[in-house]
Order: C-alpha cells, then sequence, then structure tokens
C-alpha cells in the first residue's frame, strides 16, 4: 500500500504538478532531516567523548592555539601578517601552538609542491621508458617501477634517511664538492641568488620593461627587423636597471665548524623525505603513463609513423598530449596521496604537520583539539588539489571542446 | 638457437646506435653493481645478526613455549590462501578463507593479543584488516550508489573525508578515541589499531567495489526486477557477484596497500616487522649491521609484495581470458 | 517505505549513541582488580630504563621492574602485567584515556604537566639531569661550542622544552634542534653525525655511551640543561588509585632502608619490630586500608626485591649501563640521598 503510494508521487505521468511539488518537498525535507539526524548523532559522539574527557579532569578548548609553543623545531617558516602581505618568518619557542602549526603546515607543503612537480617528471620518464626498443631499459624501467611498488613506502625512507643521507661524509669533515654545490650530512647546500640591497624600486621598473620587452622579442608573430629592436631595447633597459643598483648577489655557502651554513640549505630529513616521496610516486606514476600510452589506439603511432615521425618526436608531440588528458584523474589521486604520505615524516624527525602537531598536542596536553585542527587542514588539502585538477581538467576539456 | 639468439639481442638490444650505446653501458654498470653487491653479501656482510634476531623479527614477544601457535596460523594461512587461489567454486573458497583466517586469530589469541610482534603482526593485522574492511566497504559502496539522496550524501561523506587524510593520523585518532566511548572496558593496542586501520581501508574497498558496480550493466537489475526479484535479490545475487569478481584484481592489490601501510603503526606503539628491524639496530653491538639488516627488511617485504602482485595480475589475465 | 526503514536505522543508531554517554568511573583499582592484569605504559627503547632486548624477546630496565612491582603488589603477581609501549608523545594520553593505569617512563616532573595535562605523579623514583652527549673528536665543551650546530632530542620530552629556555637564557640563537620520535633515532643520528649533540637525561647518556662499541668516543658535557627528576605518572583525581601507588613505591625505598631482601624476606618476616612486620603483612597490615591485600609489601619484595635490587639489575655493575649511586641523590637517604620513605607508622 504505501509502496504503492511511493510509487505514485515518483511517477511523473500520472500526477498532477502541484501534487509532485509537494511531494518533492516532502521527500527533500524528509531527507534533510536524516542527514541532520546523522550530524546530530556525531555531534552526541563528540559530546560524549567531551563528556568523558571532562570526567577525567581534560577540558576541551581550542584557546591554546594561541599560547607560547615552548619549543623549537629544526626548520620551518610560519606567516606572519604585516599589512596585506605576509611575510615568512622562521618560528622560535615564543611562537605560538597555532604557529608551529603553521610552520609544519609550510613544511608540508613545501615536499608535497616539489614532490609533485618533480616525481611527474621522473615518473613521466620512467614511463616512457618502459615503451623503449631496448630490452634492457623496458625491463630495469619495470623492474625500479615494480620494485618501489612492492616494498612500504616507510623502509624506503628508512632506507634513504639511515641507510644513504646520514652515511655521507660528516659534518666535520665535509666535503666541498665544489664552490656550487656542499653535500655533506647537515645537508645539500647550492648557492642561492637574492637580490642586491642597492635594488630600488626604479631599477625594479627597468627590470620589468626588460623582461617584457625580451619576451615579446621571442615571439615568432612580429616580424624579424621588430624582434631585433625589441631585444635592443630589451638590452638597453638591463643596462638601465644595472646602472640604478640592480643586481643578483649570490648568497654563497660557507663552511663552518659544523658543516656549511648559508646558501640555499635542504636538511637530510628534507632531502630524505623529497627523495622518497619523489621515488616512490615516480614508480606509480609510471604505471598511470604506461596504462594512459597503452591505452592510445593503436592507430595513432602508426599515423606518426606514417608521417615520417620518429618515435622520439610522436612520444612528445602526439602521445604525452593526450596521454595527459586521459590520466588526469589518476595523476589527482596520486597527487593527494603523495601529499598525505608527508606524514610518514615523522618517522625521521622532518617537522611536517603531522609531526609537529604531535609536539604541540604533547607539550600542550591538547591531543583531541590538536588532531580535529590537523584532520582539518588535511581535508582542506585534498580538496584543494582535487578542486585544482577539477579546474585543469575542464580547461583541458574546453580546449578540446 | 643461436641464431635466433643473434635475432632477438639485434632486435631487443641493438636495434640502433643510441640502444646499442645504452645496452653496453647498463651491461657494464649492472654488472659492476651486481659483482661489489655479491661479494658483499656472500663475504663481507654480518648474517648471523639476523640469525640470532630472528625471532624478534618474526613473532616479536611472542612466548618462547607458544610458538607452535604461530606454526599453525601459518599453516591455516597458506590453507586460506590456496582455497582462494585454487579454480574452484567460489563460495566454497571464500568460506574456508573465512574459517581458516579466524582460526588463525583464534590460535593466537591465548597468549594475548599485546604479545603479537613483528612479521606476524604484520601479517595477521593486514589478513584482519583485509577481511573486516571488505563487507564494510561493501555496504559503503552500495550506500554511496544508493538512489537514496539521505544514505548516499552520508556513505559519500565517510569515503571522502577517509581518503583525503593520512592513515597514521586515523589510526593514532582512533587509538586514542575508542577508550574514551567504551570507558569501562580495555581494548589492546592492537584491536585499537585495527579497527582504525579498517575504518580507513573500508573507504578505498568502497571505491573499488563501487567502480565494479558501475562495470555491471543497468540492464541486468532492470532484466531481474521485471522478473519480479527484489531488491535485496538483486543486489546480492546479481549486481554484488559480478561486481567482486571485476574489482577481484583491484581488492587484491588493496591487500598490498594494507600490508604495506601496516608499518605505520608504530605510532601506537605496536611493534610490527620494519619495528623490529629498528629495534633491533638500537643494540649498539648490532648498529654496524645496518645494511644487513635493511637487505633483509627488504628482501621480504619485497617476496611478499610481490607474490600478492603476481596473484593480483594472475587474477586479472585470468578475468580477460574468460570474458573473452 | 525505503525512506522510513532509513530513519527507523538512523534512530537506532542515535538510541546507540546515547547509550554510549559515559557512566560514573570508579578508581582504576577497581578496574584493575577485576581485569586481573595491570596495563602499565613504558618505553622499549631506552637501555637501563625500558628496554626489549632483541636477544632475549624480553623488558627490562628500572621502569620496567616499577611496572612488575606494581603489578606484584596490587595483585599479588608480577608478571600479571602488560606493557604499552608508549613514546615520548603518546605516554600521557596513554594514562589519561585509561589505555594504561599508571606510566613509568623516565617521565620527568614539571607543573605544566600536572595542571595542564591531567596526570598525578607519583614519588620521585629516580633524580636525573638533563645533559648533552657530544662526539668526542669535535672538541665541543660547552653549550656555546655548538654554536651553528644541531642538537638532537627526543620528541614530546621535558629536554625539549628545556633546551628551549637554555638557549633563551643564554641568548644562544644559532642552534637547530631536532627532534625524533624515539631515543634509539637520536642515538644513531649522532653517532653518524647527523646530530653534533644528543640532549636527553645524563643517565640515559651514559647508558647509551655505555653501550657504545667505543664509549670514549662519547663525552657526556658538564653543562646541563637541570634538574630532571623522574616519576610515575597516574591519571589526576583518583586518589584511591594514587595513593596506593605513592606507597608501593615508598615501600621500595623503605625496603632497602630496612635491608629487606628477597634473600631474607622470611627471615624479616620474623622480625620483632612491630612496624616492619605490619609492613610485611604479617600481623595487622595496612593493605586493607589501601584496598589490597595484606601482604602487598611481601609479595612485591619477594617479586622485584627492594629499591637498590632493583637498582642494580639494571644499572648496576655488572650491566653495561653501570651508574653509581653512591654519593649521588639517587642513594637512599640513609646513605646520603633522596630516597626517602615517609615514616610507615
Amino acid at each position: 500500500m504505501i509502496e504503492a503510494k511511493t510509487k505514485l508521487w515518483r511517477s511523473s505521468l500520472a500526477t498532477p504538478s502541484v501534487k509532485r511539488y509537494v511531494a518533492r518537498v516532502r521527500y527533500k525535507l524528509t531527507h534533510g532531516a536524516v542527514v541532520a539526524a546523522v550530524i546530530g548523532l556525531l555531534i552526541l559522539i563528540a559530546l560524549a567523548i567531551h563528556q568523558n574527557l571532562t570526567s577525567r579532569g581534560i577540558d576541551f578548548s581550542f584557546a591554546y592555539l594561541s599560547a607560547p609553543s615552548r619549543f623549537g623545531i629544526s626548520e620551518g617558516l610560519a606567516p606572519v601578517w604585516t599589512g596585506w602581505a605576509p611575510i615568512f618568518e622562521s618560528v622560535d619557542a615564543t611562537s605560538s601552538n597555532l604557529g608551529m602549526l603553521e610552520a609544519g603546515l609550510f613544511n608540508t607543503l613545501k615536499v608535497a609542491l616539489l614532490a609533485i612537480t618533480f616525481s611527474t617528471l621522473v615518473g613521466v620518464a620512467l614511463g616512457v621508458l618502459r615503451l623503449s626498443t631496448n630490452w634492457l631499459v623496458r625491463n630495469l624501467a619495470f623492474a625500479i617501477g615494480e620494485f618501489i611498488r612492492n616494498t612500504p613506502i616507510l623502509i624506503q625512507l628508512m632506507f634513504w634517511y639511515f641507510a644513504v643521507l646520514l652515511q655521507l661524509p660528516s659534518s666535520g669533515s665535509a666535503t666541498k664538492v665544489s664552490k656550487w654545490l656542499v653535500v655533506e650530512q647537515s645537508g645539500v647546500f647550492l648557492p642561492l641568488p637574492h637580490l642586491s640591497d642597492s635594488a630600488g624600486p626604479a631599477s625594479g621598473f627597468f627590470v620589468a620593461v626588460a623582461i617584457a620587452f625580451l619576451a615579446a622579442a621571442c615571439l615568432r608573430r612580429f616580424p624579424a627587423r621588430w624582434r631585433i629592436a625589441l631585444l635592443g631595447v630589451g638590452l638597453c633597459a638591463i643596462g638601465a636597471s644595472y646602472a640604478l643598483g640592480f643586481g643578483i648577489n649570490l648568497d654563497w655557502p660557507v663552511l663552518g665548524r659544523f658543516g656549511a651554513t648559508g646558501g640555499l640549505h635542504f636538511t637530510p630529513e628534507m632531502s630524505a623525505i623529497l627523495i622518497t616521496i619523489i621515488v616512490n610516486s615516480a614508480g606509480y606514476i609510471s604505471e598511470i603513463v604506461r596504462g594512459g600510452i597503452e591505452g592510445l589506439a593503436k592507430g595513432q603511432w602508426e599515423a606518426a609513423a606514417a608521417l615520417g615521425l620518429s618515435r622520439g618526436d610522436t612520444i612528445r608531440d602526439i602521445v604525452l598530449p593526450q596521454v595527459f588528458r586521459i590520466i588526469i584523474p589518476s595523476l589527482t589521486n596520486r597527487y593527494i596521496s603523495l601529499t598525505k604520505d608527508t606524514a610518514i615524516g615523522i618517522a625521521i624527525g622532518f617537522p611536517e604537520l603531522f609531526n609537529v602537531s604531535g609536539t604541540v598536542a604533547n607539550q600542550s596536553g591538547r591531543d583531541f583539539e590538536t588532531v580535529i585542527v590537523v584532520m582539518t587542514i588535511y581535508l582542506l588539502l585534498s580538496w584543494l588539489i582535487s578542486a585544482l585538477a577539477n579546474f585543469v581538467n575542464r580547461r583541458i576539456a574546453l580546449e578540446r571542446a | 638457437m643461436i641464431a635466433t639468439l643473434h635475432s632477438w639481442a639485434r632486435r631487443n638490444l641493438f636495434a640502433n646506435l643510441i640502444d646499442s650505446i645504452l645496452s653496453i653501458l647498463i651491461v657494464t654498470a649492472l654488472g659492476w653493481l651486481l659483482t661489489v653487491f655479491l661479494r658483499w653479501v656472500i663475504w663481507d656482510a654480518y648474517w648471523q645478526r639476523i640469525y640470532e634476531s630472528l625471532r624478534l623479527f618474526l613473532v616479536g614477544q611472542f612466548p618462547a613455549d607458544q610458538t607452535w601457535r604461530a606454526w599453525v596460523a601459518l599453516a591455516l594461512l597458506c590453507t586460506a590462501v590456496g582455497a582462494v587461489l585454487l579454480p574452484w567454486s567460489r563460495r566454497l573458497g571464500v568460506a574456508i578463507w573465512l574459517i581458516a583466517c579466524g582460526a588463525a586469530v583464534f590460535v593466537l589469541v591465548p597468549p594475548g593479543l599485546d604479545r603479537w610482534g613483528g612479521l606476524l603482526l604484520s601479517i595477521m593485522l593486514t589478513v584482519v584488516v583485509s577481511t573486516a574492511s571488505l563487507p564494510l566497504g561493501i555496504l559503503l559502496a552500495f550506500g554511496r550508489s544508493s538512489r537514496n539522496p539521505s544514505l548516499r550524501a552520508c556513505c559519500t561523506g565517510y569515503i571522502e573525508v577517509m581518503r583525503s587524510v593520512p592513515l597514521i593520523l586515523v589510526v593514532y585518532w582512533i587509538w586514542i578515541t575508542v577508550p574514551l566511548f567504551m570507558p569501562e572496558v580495555s581494548i589492546s593496542s592492537l584491536a585499537r589499531g585495527m579497527i582504525g586501520y579498517t575504518v580507513f581501508n573500508a573507504a578505498y574497498v568502497a571505491e573499488y567495489v563501487r567502480s565494479g558496480l558501475q562495470a555491471v550493466p543497468r540492464g541486468q537489475r532492470e532484466a531481474a526486477r521485471s522478473l519480479g526479484m527484489s531488491n535485496w535479490t538483486i543486489s546480492t545475487e546479481i549486481v554484488l557477484p559480478q561486481a567482486l569478481r571485476v574489482v577481484q584484481p583491484a581488492l587484491v592489490g588493496n591487500v598490498l596497500d594494507v600490508f604495506n601501510g601496516a608499518t605505520l603503526v608504530f605510532i601506537i606503539g605496536l611493534m610490527d616487522f620494519l619495528r623490529a628491524g629498528q629495534l633491533i639496530l638500537v643494540d649498539p653491538a648490532a648498529s654496524s649491521q645496518t645494511n644487513e639488516v635493511y637487505l633483509f627488511m627488504f628482501a621480504v617485504y619485497f617476496v611478499i609484495g610481490s607474490a600478492i602482485t603476481f596473484g593480483s595480475r594472475r587474477m586479472e589475465a585470468h578475468m580477460h581470458r574468460s570474458t573473452r | 517505505m525505503r525512506l522510513r526503514s532509513t530513519i527507523g536505522y538512523f534512530c537506532t543508531a542515535l538510541a546507540f549513541g546515547l547509550a554510549a554517554a559515559p557512566t560514573a568511573r570508579a578508581s582504576v583499582l577497581d578496574d584493575v582488580k577485576q581485569r586481573g592484569v595491570l596495563n602499565c605504559a613504558t618505553g622499549d627503547a631506552i637501555p637501563g630504563f625500558s628496554y626489549l632486548n632483541p636477544k632475549t624477546s624480553k623488558m627490562e630496565g628500572l621502569d620496567v621492574d616499577l611496572c612488575r612491582a606494581t603489578a606484584a603488589a596490587v595483585l599479588g603477581d608480577p608478571d600479571k602485567v602488560h606493557f604499552v609501549i608508549v613514546t615520548g608523545k603518546s605516554r600521557f594520553n596513554t594514562v589519561t584515556t585509561g589505555q594504561a593505569d599508571v606510566g613509568f617512563f623516565s617521565t620527568t616532573v614539571y607543573p605544566v604537566r600536572e595542571s595542564a595535562i591531567a596526570v598525578d605523579f607519583l614519588p620521585i623514583n629516580f633524580y636525573d639531569a638533563g645533559g648533552f652527549m657530544v662526539k668526542a673528536s669535535t672538541g665541543v665543551e660547552t653549550v656555546k661550542d655548538l654554536a651553528g650546530g644541531t642538537i638532537c632530542t627526543t620528541q614530546g620530552t621535558a629536554t625539549e622544552v628545556a633546551l628551549a629556555n637554555l638557549f633563551k637564557s643564554q641568548n644562544i640563537t644559532d642552534i637547530k634542534v631536532l627532534t625524533f620520535d624515539s631515543a634509539d633515532k637520536v642515538f644513531a643520528a649522532l653517532g653518524s653525525g647527523r646530530c653534533n649533540a644528543m640532549a636527553t637525561d645524563k643517565t640515559a647518556l651514559a647508558s647509551w655511551r655505555g653501550s657504545s662499541p667505543k664509549p670514549d668516543d662519547y663525552i657526556i658535557l658538564r653543562e646541563g640543561t637541570g634538574k630532571s627528576p623522574f616519576a610515575g605518572f597516574v591519571v589526576a583525581n583518583d586518589s584511591k588509585w594514587r595513593n596506593l601507588l605513592r606507597w608501593t613505591v615508598f615501600g621500595l625505598f623503605q625496603a632497602e632502608e630496612w635491608g629487606i631482601t628477597t634473600a631474607n624476606l622470611d627471615e624479616m618476616k620474623k622480625s620483632p619490630d612491630p612496624v616492619i612486620r605490619k609492613f610485611l603483612g604479617v600481623e595487622g597490615g595496612m593493605g586493607e586500608d589501601f584496598h589490597v591485600s595484606n601482604s602487598f609489601m611481601a609479595d612485591m619484595i619477594k617479586a622485584v626485591g627492594n629499591y637498590g635490587e632493583m637498582y642494580d639489575r639494571s644499572l648496576g655493575p655488572k650491566t653495561p649501563y653501570y651508574i653509581d649511586r653512591t654519593g649521588t641523590p639517587n642513594a637512599s637517604w640513609v646513605n646520603g640521598g633522596l630516597l626517602y620513605s615517609p615514616p610507615w607508622e
């Protein structure tokens, strides 16, 4: 009886529109109520936990986030808002707990962004190598990918950190590979370019002009004579900016008692987690890329060969651009996993979000609050990556249309 | 014979100049690496340390006089795996799997869950978590593809949240929250770890199963409905078996993910295979055997991981053959 | 139809949620007795204190013995203990959420832990001091010499906070602090040279140094981060449980003072001293007042011995981690130390 009635509501042919409208509203209201009930249940569970915590003498509040953290971490910058733009400053024991979490998030993002970039490059290369005409190259690429995917990422991290990076020459007897690159146990040091102090707004303006003209000179759509003129103006602008005191200085790594300082410094923890995640994700991405290439119609290869394109050109100009469109959803999932994988940094003391949150929770005694904050941040991060990927996907789809 | 080898090499190794150079370079490099490696493995490495610590590696703190339980459990697990792999009735296979795994857990429980350690813990954790997350994942998958919007919203929300946060965080969170729900009951760390891991993994299983559900043609459901079958019968008897068959290789792949992820339980103080290795290195007398310990662990992980991958690939190939 | 059943399910779930709301909690003591096993939070990677010996697969160390002593006192059997392995980070919530009944994990007593973290400390059972260990080859003598270097320590420890304070007071800005989740990783990083100094409690440093194949490669600096007294901890606001454990620890000190050992326990039971007789539960007894067996002290001493015996087993001259007690605060007060039990009557 009721079954029949429900069917009657849903049937769009037999009922007048008013009745249909009422039915729809009722349907939505009821389901809304169910969802509300689930949310209510979650709140109830939260209340139960809260009450339980209170009975154990633990209170629940987020006020601790603004209290001083009282501990230091080895690396990480937190934004300090002065006016509109944030300035990134390193954190110390006087920074708030929130500042510490921000520094952890900064480290997580730093690793995630670098890893996304490089694992894509390495992964695509590895994936393409799997289709090499050379049997050895093909199978070596396969074996590497297989080894990476069949062993846990944590042991890979442990291996890179304890068995590789910490076996480098120790900081006391630093090996300086060259003036440009110092590799030792306290990390990898590279020269860091930075603006000279005498650079002012005027010189900055000329730099902008120079960049604009030089970029224009590279465009093929202008006739050759124009391009030479553009190049000339660009060079003049460079001269002008240099005359006004613009310059780029290099901050060289300096060898000290405990190893190098200054320059661009990758700590061993950062290097280990970066290498691990890049290598690990590259293993998965190579599989995605190979799948994408093999999924492509055979005709594409044959057509390209018929046009006389070399295998390398075919891959670069014909195959990969199409493959990227196919594999974006899989890549997105990999990027999200990769971001989450940074949380294993805790095992080697890299101060990423999860690690720092552990210290914050422990030193403040606020476990539940911190876990909630951190969970929310990870959720937002994943959603941000999906949203970006969806955006890219739509753009590509539009281009194709 | 020589001729075929020659032509094979010509085609696969020396097809053109670049390939030839590459082949020679790789052969030289690999040969050198292998020589160095084998020389170390055979002469320089001190394998005695691994042998001495084998017990800690394999079963952790499991009582020495109860070791037979571990052997019985191993035999039962082998039976379970064999039952699923053998090409006989699927239902029987699954039933044997469930019974054997249950029996293995049952055999191992008496000394106490907290005494599990090493490889034993890694494997049992994998078995329990992957078995337990399957029904939960199936329910979630049906929920997410249900036409009931509130149910769909809840299941989707759950799956998306779980897939967005790191495993280590979920395991840690469940570990500290469970005792707050049940203040009167003491649940061991391992059990809480299993709960946390299952809660997490179910979301992934759900997504695999859902992709399987989508692969079942709509017409099947409609045809079944026109025969007067109830929704329940259609779902469990028609749609689910087909969906599971499609995603079987993916589910086996998920077992590997669970096994690899099991290393992260160090965060709640459990000693899995990897942590056992690290603890062996704590003993400063063993600290110079870092390479041996890591090589051993890599080898064990790789062998088990490859076996699971192999199983998954074989299933996939089998499926392609049978659908063609 | 489907709608209503869904609502039905959710209502049931809701009811369960309500039922799961907590009930009033009894003392941990009742839970432990009912369970018949003591859940004791301790570590597995601090030689001399709480250490899982890979050769024997057994737990050993002073903290482990304290767990066993507690189990013997409360349940009459030192083996009725389940070690909940914790890290510096997880130790407090393990106890505050009831996953362990008591924690012994080289834990430094300081106010924030009792005020914000909601644990109550037991009597101090070991007097330590925070310190630094460096490699002899670096020639470092003071903390200031470490400028430009990296100090490593364990996450979630008192040392982490002490370091920040020390740097501030000495106006040091260019030392990095790197924290690992367990002490074994810190020692590995010091050994490899990644860390220029390892900062933790001096006794722990000594045991790491002692266990190294070449102890002379390492030097423990004179300078330190200050006092670091260790004590066990229980969940706050449970005086029934806390008082029992407090006097259990005092009992270990008192037994050493009286010279009661595992070996002479039966003899001592014949002692004419009424306080000793009561202490050992021969006549009358204090156990009842604490809601445990009257022989709880005798059971404990029979199982693990007095404090001195426990100390010798884990940190005595026969161990690789030998730390001399004489003339230090860790001697019994009768020998000029700080381990002092209030009178038992």
